[in-house]
């Protein structure tokens, strides 16, 4: 009880540092689930872009071309200015700029597919691969309907007809009620390792470090207080500063998310994130087995954590990092909370799946595991060197 | 015969190819103030990490209070008070909290935990800093808290390991008093330290250690009975003939006199009126003299004369 009792007492004079990071880091994750609120479900819609046209070939198959553009953007039927419209480009005042040449619809009728138009486009711009992308789906269409036997006429008006008929796509989440449910919810979750990491590290790793000093753990062996009354004292220590920590969070995030905490599909989130508070609190018992003091305590946390949420994809969607980082993400337990979030957030467009999500719990928790088994080693290792 | 407090038979310890302890033998009866007295690196420290279990040991056997110390012989470490060479408190935590902390490692019983860390404040004059955090201590002020969180449980042995090092005088002076009054009140200690004036000055008997051997072992003035110089007379004398010398030289348990830059160095063996002897002699051939020095032998010249070097070398 008395290891317990000072193992709060230490923490209780380091509330103020222990307070500073807690805000920081709170602060930190609620803006960025703030502002990366909506980045995937929701996030396409089609837009109205400025575009300007250069008709050279005048026939049947450009003027279709055109009528399809004017459809969809605000086209300016242009004569042939290649510098007035380079400088609408520099200036961004247009978008994309195509010029149908003569012998256009002649080459789309004799089959031919490459270099059928000019065209210019902000550099490695969206927007130019966006218009890019229609058109040759247009002509692609146009194409394919001709070699079925149409006529010309008859590729425009069947061409015409299939793409203002599209389906509508609608992406689908693991919860039934996507359009009710605050994605935000599960974008404080989705930086929950980083949080996680960086409060446990930084202030329960420094306490440990205080309480396992050299001098102070051989004058506490010299007492009639068993070792392992002392050993488990320190895990309750660890235990409830970790859960109280995790519990704050939780807590914390009910004003910001309100009721979409509550809800039952919550609770994987919940478990979830149970999962890597394990890891966390393994981590920190790590590093205070090795770090002398509060200093390298908190660089070792702080590249820890950043880069465990950077590679796992807590800050960069995991659907928009390289198969390399992936494949080495895998090797480490954000990597698998992400992915356990992602389900149940539907970001990336992944599906729920019950099997998988329990992998992932089981994952992280071999990784705890593991951490746990490594400290007794480290600390036998450092005793003998010292 | 009465139980010995402690009791270390044939104790060898070993670090790889360096022999700590080598067949080390030890008895300190209760009520003593038992000093081990040796040269840094000569094994005081390992036996004190030995008889506390903090080091487990090749070969021996060691008894605390009658029965076999072990890792886990928790009721004989109640009985065992520690202060450890290097200050081991809490740098968060305050005076008051770092006493019973470590009393609390002993006494669980809240009232009684609270009279043992008033006492122990008292006894190390603490009272004006109990609220003070380590930081803020003088280096006195943080052996005395050290010495504070060792005693507060009252333990029937205190085991002090170099508690003075890097003391100012006056925080020595009170540390030794207090370890003193520690014994008056029933306490037997052990009391290791390189300081021989410190160990001469309070401890009842002494073992000198080199090398991880006991080399002697006694009272101090035992331990001086056991080497050939008793007395160092010097005496400053403006000129002194070599027959004179000589006759000197001849005196009642004198074993070397030699005369360099005016002063005449006797050195005696044994015996108790040699400096009136020596003086009777000079005015007995009228021989003036200034200013007479007589020094008796110190544990450094007990050591020096056993191992051949000294204390502090």
């Amino acid at each position: 009880m008395q290891v317990y009792k000072t193992f709060f007492k230490i923490a209780k004079k380091r509330w103020k540092s222990a307070t500073i990071y807690f805000i920081i880091y709170f602060t930190l994750t609620l803006m960025l689930s703030g502002n990366a609120k909506d980045t995937f479900t929701g996030y396409f819609q089609s837009t109205q872009l400025s575009v300007s046209l250069t008709d050279e070939d005048n026939s049947t198959a450009s003027e279709a071309l055109c009528a399809y553009l004017s459809s969809l953007h605000n086209v300016t039927r242009t004569d042939n200015e290649p510098e007035a419209v380079l400088d609408q480009i520099y200036y961004r005042t247009l978008d994309y700029a195509v010029t149908i040449p003569r012998g256009f619809e002649e080459r789309l009728l004799s089959g031919e597919t490459d270099g059928l138009l000019s065209s210019l486009a902000i550099p490695a711009s969206t927007r130019g691969a966006y218009v890019d992308q229609q058109i040759s789906q247009y002509l692609q269409a146009i194409q394919l309907h001709l070699a079925g036997g149409f006529t010309l006429a008859e590729a425009i008006e069947q061409t015409d007809a299939a793409l203002a008929s599209l389906p509508e796509t609608e992406v689908i989440s693991f919860r039934e009620e996507a359009t009710h449910t605050p994605d935000a919810f599960f974008y404080f979750f989705q930086f929950f390792p980083y949080i996680m990491i960086l409060i446990l590290c930084t202030g329960m790793a420094p306490i440990l470090v205080v309480l396992n000093k050299r001098d102070i753990r051989e004058r506490t062996a010299c007492s009639a207080l068993p070792g392992s009354t002392h050993t488990l004292a320190l895990a309750a220590g660890c235990t409830s500063y970790s859960f109280i920590i995790w519990i704050l969070l939780l807590l914390l995030g009910l004003p910001r998310y309100g009721n979409a905490m509550l809800q039952p599909d919550a609770l994987y989130a919940v478990v979830n994130s149970f999962a890597f508070l394990l890891f966390s609190a393994a981590l920190a018992l790590f590093i205070s087995c090795f770090a002398p003091d509060d200093n390298i305590a908190n660089m070792i946390a702080n590249v820890l954590g950043l880069s465990m949420s950077f590679l796992c994809g807590s800050f960069v969607p995991q659907s928009m990092l390289p198969d390399a980082v992936l494949s080495a993400a895998r090797f480490l337990p954000a990597y698998w909370y992400i992915r356990a979030n992602n389900m149940l957030a539907g970001f990336g467009r992944e599906v729920f799946d019950s099997g998988f999500y329990w992998q992932c719990i089981g994952i992280q928790m071999l990784f705890a595991a593991a951490v746990f088994a490594l400290v007794p080693v480290v600390t036998k290792q450092r005793r003998r060197q010292a | 015969m009465p139980v010995p407090v402690i009791k270390i038979e044939n104790l060898v310890k070993r670090y790889d190819n360096l022999v700590a302890l080598d067949h080390f033998n030890l008895r300190i009866e209760e009520g003593e103030i038992f000093g081990l007295l040796g040269p840094n690196g000569s094994g005081k420290t390992t036996t004190i990490n030995c008889i506390l279990s903090l080091l487990a040991f090749d070969k021996g056997t060691i008894e605390v209070f009658g029965k076999e110390m072990r890792p886990d012989s928790y009721d004989l470490k109640r009985q065992i008070g520690v202060v450890m060479q290097n200050v081991a408190v809490f740098d968060e935590l305050t005076v008051y909290e770092n006493i019973d902390y470590f009393c609390g490692l002993y006494i669980k019983d809240k009232t009684a935990r609270r009279q043992c860390v008033e006492e122990a404040i008292d006894f190390v004059g603490l009272s004006d800093f109990r609220k003070f955090y380590p930081k803020k201590l003088s280096g006195g002020l943080l052996r005395r808290l050290n010495i504070a969180c060792g005693i507060a449980h009252k333990p029937k042995l205190i085991i002090l390991d170099e508690p003075t090092v890097a003391v100012d005088p006056q925080s020595r002076n009170r540390i030794l008093e207090g370890i003193l009054e520690l014994n008056r009140q029933g306490a037997t200690i052990i009391y290791t330290s390189h300081y021989m004036e410190e160990v001469e000055q309070i401890c009842t008997r002494v073992a000198i250690m080199d090398k991880g051997k006991n080399l002697a072992i006694g009272t101090t003035a035992e331990l001086k009975r056991m080497i050939k110089k008793s007395e160092i007379i010097s005496i400053d004398i403006l000129d002194l003939l070599p027959e004179q010398l000589d006759a000197i030289r001849g005196l009642k348990h004198v074993y070397e006199a030699s005369f360099e830059e005016h002063c005449l160095k006797v050195l005696c063996s044994g015996g108790t009126h040699n400096l009136p002897r020596v003086l009777s002699y000079l005015q007995s051939e009228d021989i003036s003299f200034g200013r007479v020095y007589s020094e008796l032998p110190t544990l450094n010249d007990v050591f020096l004369e056993i191992t051949g070097k000294e204390l502090r070398d």
